[in-house]
């Protein structure tokens, strides 16, 4: 009866829900007209803290960063880290071993620290070749990009190869997992992803063959369904996309496979809104990550905001891409 | 202004040959000019244009680089750009614009295999994909423009030779030399003349002589 | 063999204690942990979270209260029959499972309740309503239990 052990963490993390900004104050933040007004309107939420020690108010990414990192913290700590929700995390590692990888000689203090592993062990494991202290899974895959790069000195190959051992590992995690909803919820991921990138690369124009390659599988659409859309036009794919179980992004119309803004926005939407039915569990790790996307996704939104008041983005430009809040 | 100057014929045929050539001189070197100067326009208006066009392009670009930052975080995007998957490759050779060496930059387009994009799609932004796409296009514009600033830069200094050494002949050299070659003509007129009255009051004292 | 029926009679006590006490343990642990969550959060709540905190408890003292009442009427009686002992035991299971099995689930419903003192504190109320329901059959169980036993003769 593992679930039993969530009871304080899960009711600790209802008390923190309550502190998401919710649709109203997202939209309060973009109507801001200017940076240190929404500062100093965020400054009145659960960001207080971290925006209190702020000296430039530029640097509000490492606030969020701050904030993100306490969060991942507090969730890994309540769930006494539990293998589910390191599917989560594992995210910033990888980017990290991907930038050691490109560079070689990267430094621990240009890394993310948001990671399950720190920058400065990682960077030194990697340094040593002792790939055998990472899961099975992703010292393959960094011995494959590692090598695919030195053969033609593609960066691409590195990205390609560790984003695959990403979903491969977090499928792995999940379908072993205790949890039902994470495991639809990364195969909605995978599904969804594998969508944006056939979007992406149709726009590039680039051919199907290119495609294929950069397909991650165990999706539930599978690499013959695009195939077989790889030419046609977006109204095909549109009403394609309708018959899937990702039909409510093809409410959006025909935008949605054409701006990549849209695409995303809906994109980040439907998983909030399929994670938050983490939200009618009582009992369970659900709730944990559930919270934890919820902030991660927030502090997208934050930032999207924060980085347009410093560029004066117009209002319009920016509620284009906020997104749905989980609260 | 004082002349020094030998009033000798020879010197004044000197100085005329001097001033036919200084003249000569002065004519092709103000067409010289005339044609450096409308060279010289085009340019700029091709300059001008081509600079807009790059901004825009450089500013779209920069937006859609600044809305990929808001997306993705600073880390993601920084691990997304930080090495580039193609290398662009410039020759940089010489060219003769008015027996003027300005410099002449050939781009060789580079192999895109499998696109320009250093990274992978699964967890970068599409907004990445357009502010790069965009910065990729507008690289052959930016090269033409370096071209064609730098050659508007040396043609600007070319003109400016050009302007004063036209400037130098028609104001001093040439006004000079027709002042020496007046002063010569004089100077030898006035001898002429101080010779042949010379000459007829030697002839007058003579004949008085002859008289008495 | 007349040893039996106190026998029996001393199992009816131990069954209805023990699981209903079981219960209600299980289910206040539960709902305690959770109450701790929302307290380390917003320690204003602490009053709110006791009430919560203390439903699942009833079935506890439910059982306790049977006990309590066979014990007083095996007290003054030196002698039972096995029928009788039986009848203890019997009259003592109602209260024992009902008790058990309601004490954890309404742990649960108070977990969940805690959600609610956490998202809204103004509708905390229903949550002790929700959980309250469950209460229904535990003291359902606990009169069966006591006429049972009353009627022992």
């Amino acid at each position: 009866m593992r679930e039993r052990n969530y009871t304080y963490a899960v009711a600790r993390i209802r008390s923190l829900e309550t502190k998401l900004l919710d649709n109203a104050q997202m939209e309060r933040l973009a109507n801001a007209t200017t940076l240190s007004e929404a500062l100093a309107y965020l400054g009145e939420t659960e960001y207080g803290a971290v925006l209190a020690n702020l000296k430039n108010p530029h640097q509000f990414e490492d606030a969020l960063n701050q904030e993100l990192n306490r969060v991942i913290r507090l969730v890994m700590s309540l769930s006494e880290d539990a293998p589910e929700l390191r599917a989560f995390i594992y995210r910033y590692d990888i980017e990290n071993i991907k930038k050691i990888l490109k560079s070689e000689s990267s430094t621990a203090d240009r890394l993310s620290n948001l990671g399950q592993w720190s920058p400065s062990w990682l960077v030194e494991t990697m340094a040593a070749e002792r790939y055998a202290e990472f899961p099975s899974e992703l010292a393959e895959a960094i011995i494959v990009a590692r090598r695919l790069y030195k053969e033609n000195g593609d960066v691409q190959e590195i990205d390609r190869i560790l984003d695959q051992a990403y979903f491969e590992i977090g499928y792995h995690l999940l379908k072993n997992g205790i949890s039902e909803l994470f495991f639809k919820w990364w195969i909605a991921m995978i599904d969804l992803t594998n969508l944006r990138t056939f979007v992406r690369m149709r726009l590039i124009g680039l051919a199907f063959a290119e495609y294929q390659r950069f397909f991650i599988n165990y999706g539930k659409l599978t690499l013959d369904q695009f195939q077989e859309l790889w030419d046609q036009p977006d109204e095909k794919v549109l009403s394609w996309l309708g018959t899937t179980p990702y039909d409510n992004l093809a409410s959006n119309g025909a935008e949605v496979l054409s701006s990549l803004t849209v695409l995303e926005r809906e994109y980040d939407n439907y998983l909030t809104r399929m994670i938050a039915d983490a939200k009618y569990i009582s009992l369970g790790v659900e709730p944990l990550a559930g919270y934890l996307i919820a902030k991660e996704i927030e502090c997208k939104t934050l930032r999207i905001i924060l980085v347009g008041k410093v560029n004066n983005v117009s209002i319009i430009k920016l509620k284009e891409r906020l997104r749905r809040a989980y609260a | 202004m004082e002349l020094r100057v030998n009033p000798t014929r020879m010197e004044l045929l000197r100085l005329k040959k001097r001033l036919k050539v200084a003249v000569r001189g002065h004519k092709l070197l103000k067409d010289k000019f005339d044609e450096l100067m409308k060279n010289f326009m085009q340019l700029v208006n091709e300059s001008r244009r081509l600079r807009q066009e790059v901004e825009s392009a450089l500013a779209d670009s920069m937006q859609g680089f600044m809305m990929a930052r808001a997306v993705m975080s600073r880390e993601a995007l920084e691990g997304a750009i930080a090495f580039p998957k193609v290398k662009a490759e410039i020759t940089a050779s010489v060219k003769n614009v008015m027996s003027i060496q300005v410099p002449a930059f050939q781009l060789v387009e580079p192999e895109y295999k499998g696109g320009i994009y250093p990274y992978g799609f699964a967890q970068t932004s599409g907004e990445l994909d357009q502010a790069i796409r965009k910065l990729s296009d507008s690289l052959k514009s930016l090269i033409e423009l370096a071209e064609v600033e730098k050659t508007v830069e040396l043609l600007a200094a070319e003109i400016e030779r050009t302007r004063r050494r036209v400037n130098a002949l028609e104001y001093v050299m040439i006004p000079q030399l027709q002042e020496k070659i007046k002063f010569i003509v004089m100077k030898l007129d006035e001898n002429e003349r101080g010779n042949l009255t010379r000459l007829m009051k030697i002839k007058d004292i003579v004949r008085s002589t002859e008289n008495s | 063999m007349e040893q039996w029926g106190i026998n029996l009679a001393y199992a009816g006590i131990a069954v209805t204690v023990l699981f209903a006490g079981y219960g209600s343990a299980l289910g206040v642990g539960l709902s305690g942990q959770a109450a701790a969550g929302v307290v380390t959060e917003d320690p204003g709540k602490f009053g709110k979270s006791v009430i919560l905190a203390a439903l699942p408890g009833t079935q506890g003292i439910y059982g306790f209260v049977i006990g309590m009442l066979m014990y007083m009427k095996i007290a003054g009686v030196d002698q039972l029959t096995v029928a009788q002992g039986l009848q203890y035991l019997i009259a003592g299971l109602p209260v024992g499972i009902v008790g058990w099995l309601s004490g954890i689930w309404q742990g649960r419903v108070v977990v969940a309740g805690m959600g609610i003192l956490a998202k809204r504190p103004e509708e905390s109320t229903k949550g002790i309503i929700y959980a309250g329901m469950v209460e229904t059959y535990a003291i359902l169980a606990f009169v069966i239990s006591f006429f049972l036993v009353n009627n022992i003769r």
